[in-house]
């Protein structure tokens, strides 16, 4: 799923291993994330929004909802 | 200490308890034949599994959602693959009721014993109320 993890850490100022060591998973899984190749679980999403402190919606793009 | 150490230590806590696990079994299973004292080996080793599978699960607590699925991807295609192609060579090579095709048999008869089990008990938990 589309995301903007990438630009949300990077405005941070955090590499993809303090994110990881912040939210308590593997670095493989942000790389994952951030490069469109793993969906998150709904817990993980909700963690990661809630990190960053924006809505789901922000963060993952859905792309079953019309704009 | 970070949560990366953590994951690392508690890894290093299951793949060394398998070794000695492995290391115990050696030293109390001859190398041929059974173990003169069955009753009292059979549930001593059980209890030595017990202990990797606990460490196991301490591991596992500390993987995420993307390294469980990997794991849980990983082990049922290509355990399950591997096995198969085993189980074949071995019955092709050996003949159906040889020694060794009877306890691959028996191996993977039992991994699909303890998956129905597992996957029962995963269904059961799973269920909410239908309407």
């Amino acid at each position: 799923m589309k995301n903007c993890l990438r630009d949300l850490r990077k405005g941070r100022g955090l590499n993809q291993a303090d994110l990881a060591e912040a939210l308590e998973v593997s670095r493989q899984t942000i790389i994952a994330v951030e490069a469109d190749k793993y969906d998150p679980s709904l817990p993980m999403a909700y963690r990661l929004a809630a990190y960053f402190d924006v809505a789901v919606e922000e963060l993952f793009f859905n792309p079953w909802k019309a704009d | 200490m970070t949560y990366r150490k953590m994951f690392w230590l508690a890894a290093a806590l299951a793949f060394g308890s398998a070794l000695v696990a492995g290391f115990i079994i050696g030293r109390t299973v001859p190398a041929t034949g059974g173990v003169e004292n069955p009753e009292v080996v059979l549930p001593a080793l059980f209890v030595v599994a017990g202990v990797v599978a606990f460490a196991s699960w301490l591991w596992w607590q500390k993987t995420d959602d993307l390294q469980q699925q990997g794991q849980l991807i990983s082990w049922w295609w290509g355990g399950n693959i591997g096995a198969v192609v085993m189980l074949i060579t071995l019955v092709v090579m050996t003949g159906r009721h040889s020694e060794m095709s009877m306890g691959a048999g028996y191996v993977f008869g039992a991994e699909f014993a303890g998956m129905l089990i597992v996957w029962l008990v995963w269904k059961f938990r799973g269920r909410g109320a239908a309407e």
